[in-house]
C-alpha cells in the first residue's frame, strides 16, 4: 500500500514547522536552511508554497545522474540516495521540474525528501493539514473532497448576492 | 553548544567596532532572552543613560529555544532604555527574524553607540557589516524590507526595521518585521532611529544545535499537538470577527475610558465587521513553527495586505470612535508600515477628543479638524500629522504623557498612563489581580497583566471554566472571581510574573505558552530545556533565575527613581465609578488596593513601605552588586515618602 504526499497549497500559513523538523529529524539540528521541504513565500501577498520532491513515476533526477545513485525504495515508493556516490554535480537539481533537492551546506551535495522511511515528520506536524500522507487509491477522492470544500464557499457568495440582489 | 549558540554580537556604531562576547558570561544566572537583556540593562545602561543618547543600548534577544521545533518559538525581546517612560523600556515581536539570528550564530544583539550617517546591520553568519540606509531613509517599513532584500540580492534575508516614525523620533515609535510583526510598546524604534539605525537584516544557515534530537523531537512533537489541537485553535474565527468580543467581559473600553458602554456603536460594528471580514479574510497566519497561527492575514483593495491581531483592534475602533473596519485596517496598517505603536498613537488621539468633547480643546488647537465624529479624513490626518510631527502631530507625538504635560492642570486630569504608557487598554475595574499587575509591572502593565487573572477576566464568559483553570493554576477557585480583593489574588499574581517570564526567557511566545493555562508549564520547560541544551533544569532552578531576573527589572526602575507610589493606576480610576454595565457603580478601591500591594511587595521580599528589593533577598539570589544602590534607594525614597 503506497501513498503519496499532497500539499494543499491554500492552505499553507507559512510557518516553516515542516522545514524545521525535517532538519532535526534527518540532521539532528534544527536548521531549516538543511530541510529536504521548502516553502516559498510571496509574504506581502500572502502566498506561501511547500515544495517537496514528487517522488515521480519518470524521475529525471535519476535520469540526469551520471552515476546513477538515485533509485526507488521499495516500499515507501521515494526516491532515495546514495550520498556516499554522489559526485555532487547537480544535474539532478538542474533536471528536476520542481527544484526539489537542496544542497546539503556541509558537503555541497544535493539532497532530497525521503517520505522518512514511510510516516513523513511534517505531516505529522503541519498546522493546516497543508500536507497530507494519502494512500493513492484516495488520491482522486481527495482532492474532488477540498475541490467541493472550495465550491461551498462559492455557493455561500452567490446565496448572499442574490438575496441582496433581489 | 547545544540550545544556545553561545555568542553575544555587540556592535558599535559610533565607532563601527563589531565583536562577540560569550553568552555564557550569562547562562547560568539570567537563563536567556529576556532574562540576560535585563542584566545587560543593568550593567551597561544607567539612570544617566540618555534614551536618544548614543550611551543607550537598543537589544535584541533570543532564548535558547528560539528557532526550535518547539510551538512559537520565533520570537525577539527587545529592551533599551524608553524616551516614552524613561524607564526601561521591553517590546517583544513575531514573525521570522529571531530564529535566523540565532541560525547566523547569535543569541543576542547589542547595538550601542550611534552612527553618523543612515546605517543598517546586515548579518550573514559569520559576516557583519553595517552598510549605508541612505537609500532607505524615509522609506516605510515594507519598502524598507523589499529595497534590503535587493541590495543584499537574497531574498530569504529578514529584516526588522523603523519606518519613519522611529526617524522622526516619536518616542513611542515601534520595530516591525514582516507584514505587521511589530514590536510597538515603549519607543524601541525611536533609539534605532536615534543611532541612524534603519534596520538589521539577517541571513543564517548554521542551525541550532540540540543535546538529544530524538527526544528533543519527539516531546516537542507533543507540545506541540497540544497547542495544536487545542480547541481554541480549531475552526475560530478571525480575531477581527470576535475584537468586540471583550465587552462580553466588560472590558471594552470606549474613548479614552469615557464610557464602560457603547451599545449603537458595537451594534453598528458588528454588522460591518462581518461583512469585511468576509470579503477580505484571506486566513490564520502566524510566526515561526507555530501551529497557532493567532494573526489574521487580510488584503483590503485600495488599503493593501497586512497581518495583525489583538490590540490594534481596539486602538482604532471603540477607543477613537470608528465603526468602520475599513478605516481601522487602513489606521493599523499605516501605524505597522510607518512605525508607531498603534495603541499608544490611538491612546493619544483617544485623549484628544476626549478633551475635545469636554470643550477643553477646540478646532483651533486640533488644525481645523472636527473630532466629534471619527472619520477617515479625521483618523487618517491625524496618524499623518503625528508620524510627520507637523501642526497638532507634534502634541500628539508626545503620547499620552507629554501631552499631559503640555495641555495643563485641567486637561491633566484626564489624562490615562500608567509608568507614563498608555496602559493595555482593557477596563478592569472589576479584575483587581489583572489591575494590581497593570499597576507594578515593570512597565505599564507587562502585556497578559491578566496571566493571573486570565482567570478572572475570562469569568464572565465561562464561570465553571474560569474556576476550575483557576483551581488547576493557582489551586483556588476564588482566584476567578470578579469584584474581590481576596488576598489570594495577590499570590496568584506574583505565580503569573514567574509564568510570564518562563517564555520570555526560555525564547518562545507567551501566546502558545498559553498564559499558563495548558501546553507548556514549568515542568515543561524544564524538560524542552534538557532535552535542547544537556543542561538539567528543575523547576526550583528556574524559579531562581526567573526571581533573580524580577529582581533586576525592579532595581532597574528604582535606580531611575521608582517606588511604590509610582506603583499606581490613574487617578481615574479610583474616583470615577463606572456610569453603566454589570459593574456599574465599581471603581477601584484605593485601601485595598494599597492593602494588596503590601502583601505583593512581601512576598517577593521586598520592603512594604518603598516598594524596593532588600538587601536579604538581593543576596540570597548573588545580586550583591545591587545592594549598595538599593540601600541608597531605600533611604531617599523613606525621605521623600516621609517630607510629602
Amino acid at each position: 500500500m503506497e501513498k503519496i504526499l499532497v500539499v494543499d497549497l491554500t492552505k499553507c500559513s507559512g510557518c516553516r514547522t515542516c522545514e524545521n523538523v525535517c532538519s532535526l529529524k534527518h540532521d539532528g539540528a534544527c536548521n531549516p536552511a538543511l530541510a529536504r521541504i521548502g516553502v516559498v513565500k510571496w509574504e506581502f501577498e500572502g502566498i506561501y508554497l511547500p515544495v517537496i520532491c514528487q517522488h515521480c513515476e519518470e524521475p529525471q533526477c535519476a535520469k540526469a545522474c551520471p552515476v546513477d545513485v538515485i533509485t526507488r525504495h521499495p516500499e515507501t515508493g521515494a526516491m532515495v540516495r546514495d550520498r556516499d556516490r554522489c559526485l555532487g554535480c547537480k544535474a539532478c537539481l538542474l533536471a528536476c521540474p520542481f527544484g526539489a533537492p537542496t544542497l546539503d551546506l556541509r558537503d555541497r551535495k544535493p539532497i532530497s525528501c525521503d517520505l522518512c522511511d514511510g510516516d513523513p515528520t511534517c505531516v505529522q506536524f503541519c498546522p493546516t493539514e497543508a500536507l497530507e500522507f494519502i494512500k493513492i487509491e484516495n488520491i482522486g477522492l481527495h482532492e474532488k473532497r477540498n475541490a467541493l470544500k472550495k465550491l461551498q464557499n462559492i455557493s455561500e457568495l452567490t446565496g448572499r448576492a442574490l438575496k441582496t440582489s433581489f | 553548544m547545544n540550545g544556545w549558540k553561545g555568542k553575544i554580537l555587540r556592535i558599535d556604531l559610533s565607532s563601527g567596532k563589531i565583536k562577540t562576547t560569550p553568552t555564557s558570561d550569562y547562562i547560568e544566572h539570567y537563563l536567556g532572552g529576556r532574562g540576560i537583556g535585563a542584566r545587560i540593562m543593568w550593567e551597561e545602561t544607567g539612570a544617566d543613560t540618555d534614551p536618544l543618547g548614543p550611551e543607550n543600548l537598543i537589544v535584541f534577544s533570543t532564548g535558547p529555544l528560539t528557532g526550535t521545533t518547539v510551538p512559537g518559538s520565533g520570537r525577539t525581546d527587545v529592551t533599551g532604555k524608553s524616551p516614552l517612560t524613561q524607564l526601561r523600556g521591553r517590546t517583544n515581536f513575531g514573525g521570522y527574524w529571531a530564529p535566523e539570528l540565532k541560525y547566523a550564530g547569535y543569541d543576542h544583539l547589542v547595538i550601542s553607540g550611534r552612527a553618523e550617517k543612515p546605517v543598517y546591520i546586515a548579518i550573514d553568519n559569520d559576516r557583519v557589516a553595517i552598510k549605508s540606509a541612505e537609500g532607505l531613509w524615509g522609506k516605510t517599513v515594507y519598502e524598507t524590507q523589499e529595497l534590503i532584500r535587493k541590495e543584499l540580492a537574497d531574498p530569504e534575508a529578514k529584516s526588522v526595521c523603523i519606518g519613519p516614525g522611529g526617524e522622526n523620533l516619536i518616542p513611542y515609535a515601534s520595530v516591525v518585521t514582516e507584514l505587521g510583526d511589530a514590536g510597538g510598546r515603549t519607543g524601541m524604534g525611536a533609539i534605532c532611529g536615534s543611532k541612524n539605525l534603519k534596520a538589521v537584516a539577517v541571513r543564517g544557515t548554521t542551525g541550532v544545535n540540540i543535546a538529544d534530537p530524538e527526544g528533543f523531537l519527539e516531546y516537542s512533537k507533543e507540545i506541540y499537538m497540544l497547542v495544536r489541537n487545542d480547541p481554541s485553535n480549531q475552526k475560530r474565527v478571525s480575531g477581527m470577527k470576535s475584537m468586540l468580543s471583550s465587552n462580553k467581559t466588560y472590558m471594552l473600553i470606549y474613548g479614552n475610558y469615557e464610557e464602560p458602554t457603547w451599545q449603537t456603536g458595537l451594534d453598528e460594528m458588528q454588522g460591518k465587521i462581518d461583512r469585511f471580514v468576509a470579503d477580505h479574510w484571506i486566513k490564520h497566519v502566524g510566526c515561526f513553527n507555530c501551529p497557532r497561527r493567532c494573526m489574521d492575514l487580510i488584503n483590503a483593495p485600495g488599503i493593501g495586505y497586512d497581518v495583525v491581531m489583538c490590540t490594534p483592534y481596539k486602538a482604532f475602533s471603540t477607543m477613537v470612535w470608528n465603526t468602520d473596519p475599513a478605516l481601522l485596517w487602513e489606521a493599523v496598517r499605516f501605524c505597522n508600515n510607518y512605525g508607531m505603536d498603534t495603541l499608544e498613537a490611538g491612546g493619544a488621539i483617544a485623549y484628544l477628543m476626549h478633551l475635545y468633547h469636554l470643550g477643553l480643546v477646540t478646532q483651533a488647537d486640533t488644525d481645523g479638524l472636527d473630532l466629534n465624529e471619527c472619520n477617515r479624513d479625521v483618523l487618517m490626518t491625524l496618524l499623518e500629522k503625528t508620524v510627520r510631527r507637523e501642526g497638532v502631530g507634534e502634541l500628539l507625538a508626545g503620547g499620552t504623557v507629554g501631552m499631559e504635560k503640555a495641555l495643563g492642570e485641567e486637561a491633566a486630569k484626564y489624562a490615562i498612563h500608567t509608568k507614563g504608557m498608555f496602559p493595555h487598554g482593557y477596563q478592569m475595574h472589576q479584575n483587581p489581580g489583572a489591575s494590581l499587575l497593570q499597576a507594578v509591572g515593570h512597565k505599564s502593565g507587562d502585556p497578559f497583566p491578566m496571566c493571573s487573572s486570565g482567570v478572572e477576566v475570562r469569568y464572565d464568559l465561562a464561570p465553571e471554566k474560569a474556576m476550575n483553570d483557576a483551581i488547576a493554576i493557582f489551586g483556588d477557585a476564588d482566584i476567578a472571581k470578579p469584584d474581590s480583593y481576596d488576598p489570594k489574588k495577590v499570590d496568584a499574581a506574583v505565580k503569573s510574573e514567574y509564568l510570564k517570564r518562563i517564555p520570555d526567557m526560555i525564547g518562545v511566545c507567551t501566546y502558545t505558552y498559553g498564559c499558563g493555562e495548558g501546553a507548556y508549564n514549568e515542568e515543561v520547560a524544564c524538560n524542552l530545556l534538557e532535552l535542547a541544551t544537556g543542561k538539567p533544569y528543575s523547576v526550583p532552578k528556574l524559579n531562581e533565575c526567573i526571581e533573580r531576573v524580577m529582581n533586576i527589572e525592579r532595581a532597574y526602575e528604582i535606580r531611575e527613581g521608582m517606588d511604590r507610589r509610582h506603583d499606581t493606576l490613574p487617578r481615574r480610576f479610583f474616583e470615577e465609578p463606572l456610569k453603566d454595565g454589570k459593574y456599574k457603580g465599581l471603581a477601584i478601591d484605593r485601601v485595598q488596593f494599597e492593602g494588596m500591594k503590601d502583601r505583593y511587595y512581601d512576598l517577593h521580599g521586598w520592603d512594604v513601605k518603598t516598594g524596593i528589593p532588600m538587601p536579604a533577598k538581593l543576596e540570597s539570589l548573588g545580586l550583591n552588586d545591587l545592594i549598595a544602590t538599593m540601600e541608597k534607594k531605600l533611604a531617599t525614597s523613606m525621605e521623600n515618602m516621609e517630607a510629602a
